[in-house]
């Protein structure tokens, strides 16, 4: 039939036009097809490939063009290995970041909405306790997607978790966070952000989620109930509270 | 030749990268997107034996 030369040329040519044509597709069914023509290229080019090097080379010269040789064994199991764990790490990074965010969305709109409900109203306590459930659901997140999400860097995330401003739910064998900590901490560097405020967010953001669990305190809101109604009782400040010692 | 070899192995996998931007541009289902991967795989499959033969004729003159 061909000659080997003759034959690989043309499997060189079929596989190249073949991307060619994957690289101008216009619909999926163009590019299927073209993914086949370029297999049915790289399948004539890899048969024949083997059988030029047997050909060209003998003895042990024979077993180096192979490949079969210990140093270039390990490097190309590592080249591979390396490959398809950072393709396959990629990809799932992305596709969990697009998820956490798709679901962190969804949450503010219900979250938006039960804001807009007087507080006392039972209907706000049950969309909060729906976006709640959702991310409760979620359950644990990796450092470096909430990194992407709170648009920071791992490190940072790392160290916040350290600091106890993002809450740790599982420490080893990996750092996992948990996810509402992660959506309220959003929340608040969010906010920051867009008054213009970038540097020492760690602090601010820190202070922030010290006043809310100030807020979350039930004797505090009690109190700002009673204020609100006209009670008049004042909840003391914290520095008259507790006297400064005296040495 | 190693070139070659690498592209061709290297096209298995690297269209998995490509994929969310293949779905967007092309609005692909699912199914589109795994024939996409495996269409390359599979006549991949089917040919490299073809291929073989097709110079063994040559080569060692037994085709009958």
């Amino acid at each position: 039939m061909y000659g080997r030369r003759v034959l690989y040329l043309i499997g060189l040519v079929v596989f190249t036009g073949a991307s060619a044509l994957c690289g101008f597709a216009t619909s999926t069914l163009m590019l299927q097809l073209s993914r086949g023509l370029q297999g049915a290229g790289a399948a004539v080019i890899f048969a024949v490939s083997l059988a030029l090097l047997a050909n060209a080379f003998h003895g042990q010269d024979r077993g180096v063009a192979f490949g079969d040789n210990r140093h270039w064994r390990v490097l190309r199991n590592c080249l591979i290995l390396g490959s398809v764990t950072a393709e396959g790490g990629a990809v799932t990074i992305a596709v969990e970041e697009r998820r956490l965010r798709s679901l962190f969305e969804r949450v503010e709109v219900v979250e938006d909405v039960a804001r807009t409900l007087p507080e006392d109203d039972e209907r706000r306590a049950r969309l909060l306790a729906v976006s709640d459930s959702a991310l409760a659901e979620e359950g644990t997140i990796r450092p470096v997607i909430a990194a992407r999400l709170l648009g920071l860097s791992e490190k940072t995330v790392r160290a916040w978790a350290a600091a106890g401003v993002l809450t740790v739910a599982q420490r080893s064998p990996r750092l996992l966070l948990d996810v509402r900590s992660v959506h309220a901490v959003s929340h608040l560097v969010g906010e920051l952000r867009a008054a213009g405020q970038d540097r020492d967010l760690l602090d601010q953001v820190w202070r922030r989620l010290e006043d809310a669990a100030l807020l979350d305190r039930e004797d505090l809101r009690d109190s700002l109930d009673q204020m609100r109604r006209g009670e008049g009782r004042v909840l003391r400040p914290v520095s008259s509270a507790s006297p400064p010692e005296s040495r | 030749m190693c070139l070659g070899t690498f592209m061709l192995l290297l096209d298995i996998t690297i269209v998995t990268v490509a994929l969310p931007d293949i779905q967007r541009a092309l609005h692909s289902s699912f199914a589109d997107l795994q024939w996409v991967v495996d269409a390359y795989a599979l006549t991949l499959a089917a040919f490299l034996l073809t291929g073989a033969a097709s110079r063994t004729c040559t080569a060692a003159a037994c085709c009958t």
